[in-house]
């Protein structure tokens, strides 16, 4: 790789957090910078995440009245894509944590190479005896599947896979208006404006993954469209299927 | 913008990892199984969060 190009996906990785900044700062109050670090041997991995010295001193604190009543932590790792030409983001971690006990509350996870649970999913860290009961049975049955049913964090809960995921503004709209956190007068705009950006990107991959579907698409809508000569090696719906 | 990138060496990576493990008392793989069995501490889970990132950044894969 050139010089040029890891400067190139410096710039990348820097203008991802750069945009992660204004996002957070447009919604919750309070300071904080968002850096990417990278390792000197590495030209292509990047973490993207609030500045700290250590996790704890990383974490955005999510207020209700002022009170400082949890946390959050967001982390997004940064690597090359299946061209080797572009970063995507290969893992993302956003927890919210109790203030109370310092633990996880949520924890929404996203990991690209993911095969055994889904790629994008939910952990609640709750109680809720009923689901205990029929996970307690079910463990009966299968305790490989079911291998921890007394304890509800272990569950994955699905969320729409690679392309269909949420994104930090919608766990940002759900603390606030779900969990009742702080936040500046403006921030549904900010949401929504940063949505839109993460949508039309997450739809222009999966029309890299299917662009014969886009082309029907756009044909039934009476657009022309002319597909190239290598139109059947650019099919990579595998994406679309996984969990 | 180019500021908004930090730069570490593997051995300060290396070292950090250490004093991480050290002061828990545990090893890599008691960390990941606590997260399996969700066991941790809320301290374990800090140094879970970043022995995960340093993993990452040194090239030795993900969870």
């Amino acid at each position: 790789m050139s010089r040029g190009d890891t400067d190139s996906l410096e710039q990348k990785s820097a203008a991802f957090a750069a945009e992660l900044q204004t996002t957070l700062d447009l919604v919750l109050p309070g300071e904080r910078s968002i850096f990417a670090t990278r390792a000197s041997d590495s030209d292509h991995r990047f973490i993207v995440q609030p500045d700290g010295v250590q996790g704890s001193d990383r974490r955005i604190p999510l207020l209700v009245d002022g009170e400082h009543l949890a946390s959050l932590a967001v982390s997004m790792y940064l690597d090359m894509d299946r061209t080797g030409r572009h970063l995507k983001t290969v893992k993302s971690d956003v927890i919210v944590h109790s203030k109370l006990d310092k633990k996880p509350l949520l924890r929404y996870e996203y990991l690209a190479t993911m095969t055994s649970s889904p790629i994008a999913h939910w952990h609640v860290h709750a109680e809720r005896g009923a689901l205990s009961h029929l996970l307690a049975r079910a463990h009966e049955h299968h305790p490989k599947r079911v291998s921890a049913p007394h304890d509800m964090s272990s569950l994955h809960l699905p969320v729409g896979g690679e392309r269909y995921r949420p994104c930090i503004e919608d766990v940002l709209q759900f603390l606030v208006a779900d969990c009742g956190i702080d936040a500046h007068p403006d921030w549904e705009q900010a949401v929504c404006e940063g949505r839109e950006r993460w949508r039309l990107r997450q739809l222009a991959s999966a029309i890299r993954d299917v662009p014969a579907e886009a082309a029907r698409i756009l044909t039934e809508l009476e657009w022309t469209v002319t597909p190239p000569a290598n139109a059947a090696s650019t099919d990579h719906r595998a994406t679309l299927r996984q969990w | 913008m180019a500021d908004a990138v930090r730069t570490v060496t593997r051995e300060e990576l290396e070292r950090r990892r250490q004093e991480i493990l050290g002061s828990l008392g545990l090893t890599l793989a008691q960390v990941h199984e606590g997260v399996s069995s969700s066991t941790l501490s809320s301290d374990e889970w800090d140094a879970y969060e970043e022995l995960d990132q340093i993993a990452f950044l040194l090239g030795e894969g993900i969870s």
